[in-house]
């Protein structure tokens, strides 16, 4: 899309998140060609279902808790609520108790947790960076008491099946990542609570005098990063038919980069719903694609690093020119 | 404005906190055998000279109005630059100097990429963060530790050497000299922030960022130099954490990146009107300490620790937050 008073070179600028994105698949489709082949394709989206699910539940909370780097909202205990999750439901289906009264509990007690978040930051007016660390070293804590500190296996039938199975050629995870990837959209972008969460995020004070329940929104935002912990732990049970203790520590900064970088992705360089969509799938690319040409596993952090500096950094340079 | 008369009860109430936490002092005191020692004490105290450099680093840059998630990957750099030096044989005086000068290097990579660039802070760090923690494992080829063979000098005098070593029947008294040198800095520190024109341009450029810019304050220099203390703090660190255990163990950094902020954010709590200092710190550093401390020593499961760790402490600031709540009403009423 072409605006007033550009040229082709602002229009490169701006869209270079994209073209950063487009240049590296290029990169590997060239490299490996099997790169481009359908069911590896397919298998992209499933990897990235769980930093994506886990990434949109961050992402809500970023937009209705504004962006300042100290008190702003985030949350650090969002991973870690995903493992205590994924523990629950790898013991009991694994147990053999009923996979949707396994997945009920523990969406239950992520959304507990989150609203615990929501209550000391809400109500207490606790910075959530604060408030958040803690709840993570109480997580860590209740994630290994779950354990044991031993990977729990659940081969549990359903859970089997639905890591097997495919609807009209898309496996079931990518599928469940889809529609919460579409539900995520509607419910920011295109409902009117969407606007009353960037609304509270945005200016706290004038949301609040243009009658705009403020804590509940912000409260809101926890509770469905709840939620979402919960979505990607089943995912994440699923694919590996199994749990394994320390999940939540080594993911916190991949679902932060994703829901950072998701502000790339978008007119405006604002964490949203779509942008961390992208973003995960870029994620998702990068991983998959130095697996393909065989870039030991130590040399990905950093290229992934590099890169992400380097596209963050153009646009981040053109923000400042359009401005 | 007239000077509030002492109440004892006004007292109580404006230092829960610290109350809370000699509570919990007192807790260990009675019930963990051996807690009140002063062999035991002095134990923990040495072993906070890691998480208290980091803290110190991390506490400028959340003054200066960020946060430093790369305090991790420094942490890491300057214990791998340091251990490769010696095993290279160069000296260690000049392996400790090249630490120090990698904890620049990162200060100054964060602060071009937020200021020059105008990455969020977040973004920027996170990003050196990764970077940093990939370096470490190319390196070690995937993260196997170094082990040095004989260490001595400078290097094993800044991790193992003591200050005070009194081996009595029953008392085990040692301060090491890693925990003098970084009191010294957490001074110097404290002094630098309090008392000089540029701690003031710090915690300015933090609080009102325009406002600090109109009055003729740097922002771009303050931010700077609170990013560069960061990554020599933290280089610091990993020389020290290093020459504790004679090696290297690359992507150590985190455990002390999640407490640093644990740490910083406890001491501003302390601090009347919430800001971040190294007063603070130092308080959330040493009680950090003493919680782990005293949880071994009553014998609590090592799972169990975390729990207690983070619900105690979760407890202690929402008090603290629900009680500047309640003031703050109190004395918009009035």
């Amino acid at each position: 899309m072409k605006h007033k008073g550009e040229n082709a070179g602002d229009v490169i600028m701006r869209y270079s998140g994209y073209i950063a994105f487009a240049v590296i698949i290029i990169f590997f489709v060239i490299k490996a060609p099997i790169f481009l082949r359908y069911s590896n394709l397919v298998n992209i989206l499933a990897q990235s279902a769980v930093l994506g699910i886990c990434g949109f539940g961050l992402t809500g909370i970023f937009i209705g808790g504004g962006d300042d780097v100290i008190r702003g909202g985030t949350d650090l205990s969002i991973t870690l609520n995903m493992a205590v999750a994924g523990a629950i439901i790898a013991v009991m289906a694994g147990g053999g108790k009923p996979l949707w009264l396994a997945f009920a509990t523990a969406a239950l007690v992520s959304i507990t947790i989150e609203a615990v978040n929501a209550y000391t930051i809400v109500k207490l007016k606790m910075v959530p960076l604060l408030s958040t660390i803690c709840m993570m070293y109480l997580l860590q804590g209740v994630e290994r008491i779950i354990t044991n500190n031993v990977v729990v296996p659940a081969n549990h039938k359903a859970l089997v099946i639905i890591s097997n199975t495919a609807i009209l050629g898309i496996p079931v995870i990518a599928w469940i990542f889809v529609v919460v990837a579409i539900v995520m959209y509607v419910l920011f972008n295109v409902c009117s609570y969407g606007n009353k969460v960037s609304a509270s995020g945005g200016s706290e004070l004038a949301a609040k005098a243009s009658g705009i329940n403020v804590s509940l929104m912000v409260a809101s935002t926890y509770i469905i990063g709840g939620v979402m912990a919960s979505v990607s732990a089943f995912l994440m049970v699923a694919r590996l038919s199994s749990y394994t203790p320390g999940a939540g520590d080594l993911q916190l900064f991949d679902v932060m980069l994703v829901s950072y970088l998701g502000a790339v992705f978008s007119r405006r360089y604002r964490p949203n719903i779509p942008g961390t969509f992208i973003a995960a799938l870029f994620i998702g690319v990068l991983t998959n694609g130095f697996t393909l040409i065989n870039v030991p596993s130590y040399w990905v952090y950093a290229i992934k690093g590099a890169l992400i500096l380097i596209t963050v950094s153009i646009t981040t340079i053109q923000k400042r020119r359009v401005e | 404005m007239k000077k509030e008369s002492f109440s004892l009860g006004r007292f109580l109430y404006d230092n829960t906190t610290a109350f809370m936490m000699l509570g919990i002092f007192v807790f260990f005191s009675i019930f963990a055998e051996g807690f009140l020692s002063i062999g035991n004490i002095t134990t923990v105290l040495s072993s906070s000279s890691v998480l208290l450099l980091v803290s110190i680093g991390m506490c400028f840059v959340v003054i200066s109005g960020g946060t430093d998630l790369s305090v991790a990957a420094a942490y890491g750099m300057g214990g791998l630059v340091c251990v490769y030096a010696i095993q290279g044989g160069i000296p260690a005086e000049a392996g400790i100097v090249l630490a120090l000068a990698a904890g620049l290097m990162f200060g100054l990579i964060n602060s071009f990429l937020i200021l020059k660039v105008g990455i969020s802070v977040w973004l920027a760090t996170l990003g050196t963060l990764f970077i940093g923690e990939s370096i470490e494992r190319i390196v070690t080829k995937g993260g196997t530790p170094v082990y040095l063979s004989g260490v001595d000098g400078v290097f094993k005098s800044i991790g193992q050497g003591t200050v005070v070593n009194i081996v009595q029947e029953g008392a085990n008294i040692t301060i090491k000299s890693s925990i003098v040198l970084a009191m010294i800095i957490a001074v110097a520190a404290a002094f630098v922030l309090k008392k000089t024109v540029l701690g003031r341009h710090l915690y300015a450029a933090g609080l009102q960022r325009r406002a600090a810019e109109l009055s003729g304050v740097s922002v771009e220099r303050c931010v700077t130099i609170a990013f560069v203390v960061s990554g020599a703090c933290c280089c610091l660190a990993g020389v020290i954490g290093g020459a504790q255990l004679s090696s290297y163990i690359p992507v150590n950094g985190r455990y002390y990146l999640l407490d640093a902020i644990g740490t910083v954010f406890i001491g501003s709590t302390m601090h009347r009107r919430g800001f971040a200092n190294v007063g603070g710190t130092v308080v959330g550093v040493i009680f950090f300490g003493f919680l782990t401390n005293g949880l071994n020593l009553i014998g609590v499961q090592f799972y169990w620790q975390y729990v207690i760790r983070g619900g105690l402490i979760l407890f202690v600031l929402a008090v603290n937050a629900y009680q500047r709540n309640v003031w703050a009403l109190r004395t918009r009423r009035h």
